[in-house]
């Protein structure tokens, strides 16, 4: 798509120099037949000549432009930050559902695969992409301590039909490991999501809309399910 | 007359904004934008000092170090945050940041809910010692409700590193939350039965337009 955008930019570019070109030559034309010695017409072909500097210069500075505003290979994204989450949960252990919503800031107890973390992508230039995150977390009181991994690998493709607009279907697997005095808890999922990219500042920030699936992958008996529409932001560089 | 009532006295906190906006050159202190939209408190080291408003008070401390992502217990300061604030042309910044939740446990034998809620409307200072720096100090109030309630004056100075030819800037930040209480003075309102201070370092980012 970049390379078609290119070629029509290109395309268009070559159009107004050969214009340029062709007024530059018939304005030497005429004044080489009238008289070389013309005032008049010496000011013309100078004007005409800084109008080709000019318009060649408005050319490049557009193609700069549009190479800068493209969306960058490499990109750092912010998940999970709040939304619409569900849980199921099932086996020996506990048996619950849990939902929350929030907005702007996410208060309410950690249950699930979801948890706000940083994300790092890289995309091909066909579109392909390549990433996930990894996360670490210990905390400690008086008489307990626990530690929690997080690890989801994806691959994905992003789609852009606008200029603004983008949606990058993805999956992975997401692995949540706990350790703590009390218990441990291994949990492994395949990870399906369909981020919405609004995007602004020159494509270089995007707000995204998240719906997705977790699907535990069993391991025994316990199951651990959850979908949910999760907002976050994506930087390109 | 203590030092942290000297600072609880919002009169002390407007004379130094005051000062500071007087004594620095406003080349020193032009903003990248006049908005800022940021995603705070993602992840850091914090240390967390509890103490109930039962007697005898029972005190408690809890330490957190996460990388990347959040995924404990968080304490009530914790939870990552979008911010917004305005700033002017001479480095004086006004927003906050607020959030709410809403969570249920459906139990085969109970069922539980609970809200949450946050509010941290803030005043601060812009400098830009270098073009690709800033230093962001930050003062105001953080009012918390989860399964508990908590208040604190907030002290915050976020350092971050503009990425050149992008609107996004990567943010280190220092904070210290002071619990306060319905006791201290002016917060007899606002103020929580438990005290909650925390100190941390947090990592986030900023977007400026």
């Amino acid at each position: 798509m970049g390379g078609q955008r290119e070629g029509q930019q290109g395309a268009t570019a070559c159009g107004r120099r050969l214009a340029t070109a062709g007024a530059f030559c018939s304005l030497v034309s005429v004044a080489g037949v009238a008289s070389a010695a013309d005032a008049g017409a010496a000011v013309e072909v100078a004007a005409a000549a800084e109008a080709a500097d000019a318009a060649e210069a408005a050319d490049v500075t557009e193609a700069v432009a549009a190479a800068e505003a493209a969306p960058g290979a490499w990109s750092v994204s912010f998940e999970r930050l709040f939304g619409l989450i569900r849980v199921d949960a099932h086996g020996e252990r506990r048996t619950v559902q849990y939902g929350s919503y929030s907005l702007f800031s996410d208060s309410s107890p950690r249950e699930g695969y979801s948890s706000p973390r940083l994300a790092l992508d890289y995309r091909f230039g066909i579109g392909l992409s390549v990433g996930g995150a990894v996360g670490f977390h210990a905390w400690s009181r008086a008489d307990s301590s626990t530690t929690a991994w997080v690890l989801a690998p994806r691959v994905g493709y992003l789609l852009q039909p606008t200029s603004w607009l983008g949606f990058w279907p993805r999956a992975g697997l997401t692995g949540l490991w706990f350790s703590g005095d009390d218990a441990a808890e291994d949990e492994l999922a395949v990870t399906l999501e369909l981020p919405l990219v609004v995007l602004v500042a020159q494509q270089r920030l995007g707000v995204t809309l998240a719906p997705y699936f977790e699907v535990n992958v069993p391991g025994g008996e316990d199951t651990l399910h959850e979908r949910g529409v999760q907002f976050g932001a994506v930087v390109f560089f | 007359m203590s030092w942290t009532r000297a600072i609880v006295n919002p009169t002390t906190g407007i004379a130094a904004l005051a000062s500071l906006v007087c004594v620095v050159d406003p080349a020193l202190a032009a903003p990248p934008g006049h908005w800022s939209v940021a995603v705070e408190r993602l992840f850091g080291v914090s240390h967390t000092w509890r103490r109930s408003a039962d007697l005898p008070a029972r005190e408690t401390e809890q330490s957190s170090v996460s990388v990347l992502t959040q995924r404990g217990e968080g304490t009530p300061y914790a939870a990552t945050r979008l911010g917004f604030d305005y700033l002017f042309d001479f480095g004086l910044s006004l927003g906050g940041a607020l959030g709410f939740s809403e969570f249920e446990y459906d139990y085969d034998y109970d069922d539980y809910r609970d809200k949450t809620a946050l509010l941290a409307p803030r005043a601060g200072f812009f400098l830009r010692p270098l073009p690709e720096l800033g230093v962001w100090v930050r003062s105001g109030l953080t009012l918390t409700t989860s399964t508990s309630k908590a208040t604190s004056i907030t002290l915050e100075v976020p350092v971050i590193y503009l990425v050149p030819n992008h609107v996004v800037g990567v943010s280190v930040t220092p904070y210290w939350e002071y619990g306060v209480t319905r006791n201290d003075g002016i917060f007899e309102l606002y103020g929580a039965d438990q005290k909650v201070t925390e100190v941390g370092l947090s990592v986030g980012a900023n977007a400026f337009f």
